[in-house]
């Protein structure tokens, strides 16, 4: 039987009301599977779209780790948020 | 007890942008009485811009946006006021470069590459803000730092939401803030440290960007 990878993904701005929650938890092994599930989760944006978005991983922006193919262990926080631009 | 008044009276500020934010940050550092502000916007007020933009009022539709700011500032300070009707851009960049802090309230993800790089060439500190609908950031960009290319690695805008009054006052006044605990050194927000809002959720995160 598969070990469950259960990772917590919060949204912020534009992602919390495009998703609709706050957060929701998703067995995933790097972000790039974590992105997959979240479309399989609710098509709002494709995994392609989602590579626009800032991606914190329990507090370190993932372009310092390994980008898209940053591994996700059980219990990490990973944070999908957008910067605003208006003025 | 700290005087932070007293921390921003010999400085000058530049304010880039006279729009949402910038109506408010110019009101708010003006009743700081700083040595001097420094406003661009080559903007005019519209009606549209009733709902959230502090000077803009039936009077002063129609009226470029720096020119009615400077009007109102002067009855509520004893800062020189600079007022330029025009956008900002590089060739403007030598008017600012005796300036102590940017404000940033642009509203396009251009603008700010722009500021970032005057920030860097005159080594002046920007306190960025930037809103859209219900939500918003505050960080200050010290000379050199990048960060407006971690906040916007694609250079471009996200959709833009409807946004209300109470927005840009409450990141307008967090820039403020910040800008005055920097004059203070009182714990500013550090290199790449960035404050993030959301209204909707009352949500306050500070992220390492």
């Amino acid at each position: 039987m598969k070990k469950e990878n259960l990772v917590t993904v919060e949204f912020f701005g534009l992602y919390r009301l495009a998703y609709k929650r706050a957060s929701v938890e998703l067995d995933a092994k790097n972000i790039k599977d974590l992105f997959n599930q979240l479309y399989e989760l609710d098509q709002v944006y494709t995994p392609k779209e989602l590579k626009n978005s800032i991606v914190i991983l329990n507090g370190t922006n993932i372009m310092e780790l390994k980008k898209f193919r940053t591994k996700l262990n059980a219990g990490d926080n990973v944070l999908i948020m957008n910067a605003a631009s208006g003025g | 007890m700290l005087d932070f008044d007293k921390a921003i009276r010999d400085k000058t500020i530049a304010i880039i942008g006279c729009g949402g934010l910038g109506c408010n940050l110019a009101h708010l550092v003006a009743r700081l009485n700083p040595k001097e502000i420094i406003i661009f916007d080559g903007d005019e007020f519209s009606a549209s811009n009733l709902n959230r933009q502090l000077f803009a009022t039936q009077n002063t539709i129609g009226k470029n946006k720096v020119e009615v700011a400077k009007d109102m500032l002067l009855s509520c300070t004893g800062a020189t006021i600079k007022a330029y009707p025009s956008f900002f851009h590089e060739e403007e960049a030598h008017l600012i470069k005796h300036a102590n802090i940017i404000l940033d309230a642009t509203d396009n993800v251009g603008a700010r590459f722009t500021i970032e790089q005057i920030g860097k060439m005159y080594n002046i500190p920007i306190v960025h803000g930037a809103i859209n609908g219900l939500f918003g950031q505050v960080a200050i960009v010290y000379p050199g730092d990048t960060t407006f290319e971690k906040l916007y690695p694609n250079k471009k805008e996200k959709e833009i939401r409807t946004t209300y009054s109470y927005v840009p006052s409450l990141i307008a006044s967090i820039q403020v803030a910040e800008a005055v605990k920097y004059f203070a050194n009182e714990s500013p927000l550090k290199s790449y440290e960035v404050l993030c809002i959301d209204i909707l959720s009352m949500d306050i995160k500070k992220i390492n960007i």
